[in-house]
């Protein structure tokens, strides 16, 4: 009796050992396993559900994301729109910090647990002339068969050629929608302390020093900034080279080969003139997080905040009535046409290849591709639209659309930087090793020289 | 009526232990082999990417494509979070753990659980706990040194942010030290404080002649779990000083993640490097063993010559 028992339970947890072990080899193994992406998958059975599924019966979309409200809120209305069109479909919106958005995008698409995959668009392509630069978190996930091939899908002639070649489409094939653009070398202000102090908007980098000038004199603060989370003020340094270097490709080219150099002349008048800007921030704001430097923008801590387009949605969330306008930072010179917007193409959707539900998902994206559809979606985003002919009900968007006339992309979409650079030279110019932004360095030209030197150590090791 | 004869199986007692070692196995030892192998391939971490061998290329990485003015940085910060965590924890667990262990202190167990509660916090509400206390703006220890005309960005100032975040670390685990102090000297026999009373001996001379030498292996226990927890600790940094994200803050635990998980890279960039960063652990792990291998041979010396 005692050895049955025994034997039944010997039997029991080896079956449990080769369950965990296979289960762990098989998780091991999957990583071997990647087809590249196929314009038509075979049919799988998970694929075969889904037309079942199609029919009527309860589906769940889940779409991630990076925890942005003023993204949300419209993805949730179109949402919204499609469920009242498909009863049976709902959806479910994951998302976390931007920060750790990778490791959610690399977690769900590992367990298959995922629809729709919201990204950024496929740029920051590795040039010839940069050495030893690893592949984008894009890039791989395309090369992995993660994304649907949507080359062949219909709604694609609805949106902007250019988008679809500079966004979402990676050798010949296009895997996404980019659905929105946003420029980041600008800078909102507060309409109503431009107003009491005679103010307007800065055509000249004069101009915009003689404001500071004239609110400091005032006892307003200029600027408050996000530089705790260092990107926001950081990502400031592309608005100065787009204000000075007007062949930003070349720029990164003479980097990268040493023609040009972040000591020479025209890369210390973008430092010098971080260097003077840096001075007309309020105190404390080393210590200020992007949560909640809006805040204190409404609150009129100070004048003017640099941001990207894209958060003039939560300036409203924040405070409805606020008065606020956009300008780019300004050059040496004014042109007859306002200083244009410099940036990127924001937000991108992906279908993941092995979803169980392909075709609502599909139907999903071509229900966005729907003008009707797109247009109160776009506006509410608060992006300039890729899809050509949309008129955004957007109030600010309308309000800055005259310095959308020659969109641009930025100098941080167009270089990268060497593996293992130093910190001095991480993220190209960081600004934030200032002592003004909280950092240890004194003086611009000390840091451009760190820089300099940070750079051509990676970039010598790299080759 | 018939007895029932009973027998011994051996084999019920590998029976026992099997689902413990499985979860051993499982859930440890084959994850820290599985880094060892992966340190030597290039995974990315995302998913269906092929992956390869590359030797000793993360290595040679790690000491000659990575600045190695950064490197070196990061190595002495975790020396820094080491060793200031470890001696002032247990510098500051010990008195309180003697005092409250004195039967004649009114209310000790409020006490001890209220030094204890940070143990309960977790390292999450502890970090915003701290993050709102250091708030540079606007939070009362910033209103506070304002009286005196201080000011300081806390936690984003990159010159002092390490010494913050030590304060948070040792004062979310202080009391796990106290408490197993507290054990140690409910161990120690009342009768040879007594046989003290009797030769005269002073509060003084029983605590350096009977206390400390009774307690010193757990003290030693103390050491090695503080010297082992501050060199792996990683979260603590993650949620306080901006994920580590500059390298003032980065320790050789907060370095792992930021190359494996991307930390702070955003959206936007590389993707995850999980063989470098698995060269990283394997370099961290090492530096663990050794450090803990001195602190043994030192606290185990100064145990004998007790």
């Amino acid at each position: 009796m005692k050895s049955l028992w025994f034997k039944k339970a010997v039997r029991l947890v080896s079956g449990l050992t080769i369950v965990a072990l296979l289960s762990t080899a098989v998780a091991c193994g999957a990583q071997k396993q990647a087809e590249p992406a196929a314009t038509e998958p075979a049919k799988t059975e998970a694929a075969k559900e889904t037309d079942k599924k199609a029919d009527g019966k309860p589906v769940t979309i889940k779409i991630i994301t990076w925890a942005q409200q003023s993204n949300i809120d419209p993805l949730n209305a179109l949402n919204a729109k499609f469920s009242e069109k498909n009863p049976n479909v709902k959806f479910v919106i994951d998302s976390v910090n931007a920060n750790d958005y990778p490791t959610l995008q690399q977690t769900r698409i590992s367990a298959g647990d995922v629809d729709i995959v919201t990204g950024f668009a496929f740029d920051q392509v590795p040039q010839d002339y940069m050495k030893g630069v690893d592949k984008r978190a894009w890039q791989q996930f395309v090369e992995s068969g993660a994304y649907l091939d949507i080359t062949d899908q219909p709604f694609l002639k609805n949106w902007d050629p250019a988008m679809i070649k500079d966004a979402a489409s990676y050798k010949g094939k296009v895997y996404g929608i980019n659905v929105g653009k946003v420029g980041f070398n600008g800078v909102f202000y507060n309409k109503k302390i431009f107003a009491d102090n005679g103010l307007s908007e800065p055509k000249t980098w004069e101009e915009l020093m003689n404001i500071c000038k004239t609110l400091k004199a005032k006892n307003i603060t200029p600027f408050t900034g996000a530089a705790k989370d260092s990107w926001p003020i950081n990502m400031m340094a592309h608005a100065f080279i787009a204000a000075n270097e007007p062949d930003m490709p070349a720029y990164s080219k003479g980097l990268w080969t040493g023609e040009r150099k972040f000591t020479d002349e025209g890369s210390m008048k973008i430092w010098n003139r971080v260097e003077e800007w840096s001075t007309y921030f309020e105190k404390g704001v080393a210590g200020i997080d992007y949560s909640s430097v809006v805040g204190r923008f409404v609150a009129k801590k100070a004048a003017m905040m640099p941001d990207g387009t894209w958060d003039s949605g939560t300036i409203d969330a924040a405070k409805p009535d606020f008065e606020y306008g956009y300008f780019c930072i300004p050059g040496d010179t004014a042109g007859a046409e306002p200083i244009q917007l410099a940036g990127k193409y924001d937000l991108q959707f992906q279908i993941y290849s092995k979803t169980a539900n392909k075709d609502i998902c599909l139907k999903w994206m071509e229900f966005l591709s729907q003008k009707e559809n797109y247009t109160p979606f776009i506006s509410a985003l608060s992006m300039f639209p890729t899809m050509p002919d949309v008129q955004v009900s957007n109030k600010f968007i309308n309000s800055i659309a005259d310095k959308n006339k020659n969109f641009r992309l930025a100098f941080e979409r167009i270089t990268l930087e060497p593996k293992g650079v130093g910190q001095y030279a991480a993220g190209v110019f960081p600004l934030t090793q200032l002592k003004a932004f909280g950092g240890t360095i004194a003086t611009a030209k000390e840091l451009a020289e760190l820089q300099q030197k940070d750079w051509d150590a990676a970039v010598k090791a790299a080759k | 009526m018939q007895a029932t004869k009973t027998s011994f199986n051996k084999w019920a007692l590998y029976l026992g232990i099997l689902p413990a070692v499985l979860f051993y196995v499982v859930m440890n030892l084959g994850p820290s082999i599985a880094t060892f192998v992966l340190s030597f391939t290039d995974i990315t971490g995302t998913p269906g990417v092929p992956w390869k061998f590359i030797g000793i290329a993360n290595y040679k990485e790690f000491f000659f494509i990575q600045n190695p003015r950064d490197t070196m940085m990061v190595l002495k910060n975790t020396v820094i979070f080491c060793l200031l965590v470890t001696f002032v924890q247990n510098a500051i667990a010990l008195p309180i753990a003697v005092v409250l262990n004195n039967k004649f202190i009114k209310g000790r167990n409020f006490y001890r659980a209220v030094v204890f509660l940070p143990v309960v916090l977790g390292v999450m509400v502890t970090s915003l706990t701290w993050l709102l206390m250091f708030n540079p703006t606007d939070g009362p220890v910033s209103q506070l040194i304002g009286i005196f005309g201080l000011s300081s960005n806390f936690f984003a100032d990159k010159e002092t942010a390490l010494y913050y975040v030590i304060f948070c670390q040792i004062w979310m685990a202080m009391g796990y030290s106290m408490v197993i102090n507290l054990a140690g000297l409910q161990g120690i026999p009342t009768e040879l404080y007594e046989a003290g009373e009797i030769d005269g001996t002073t509060g003084n001379q029983a605590f350096r002649y009977i206390t400390f030498p009774m307690l010193w292996p757990t003290i030693a226990v103390n050491i090695t779990l503080a010297l082992i927890g501050s060199l792996s600790s990683f979260q603590i940094i993650l949620f306080t000083a901006s994920g580590g994200l500059n390298i003032f803050t980065q320790t050789m635990a907060m370095r792992v993640m930021y190359f494996a998980f991307n930390l702070n890279a955003g959206m936007n960039t590389f993707s995850m490097r999980q063989g470098f960063g698995a060269a990283v652990a394997m370099m961290l792990f090492v530096f663990i063993l050794i450090v803990t291998l001195v602190s043994h041979y030192v606290t185990n010396r100064r145990e004998m010559e007790a």
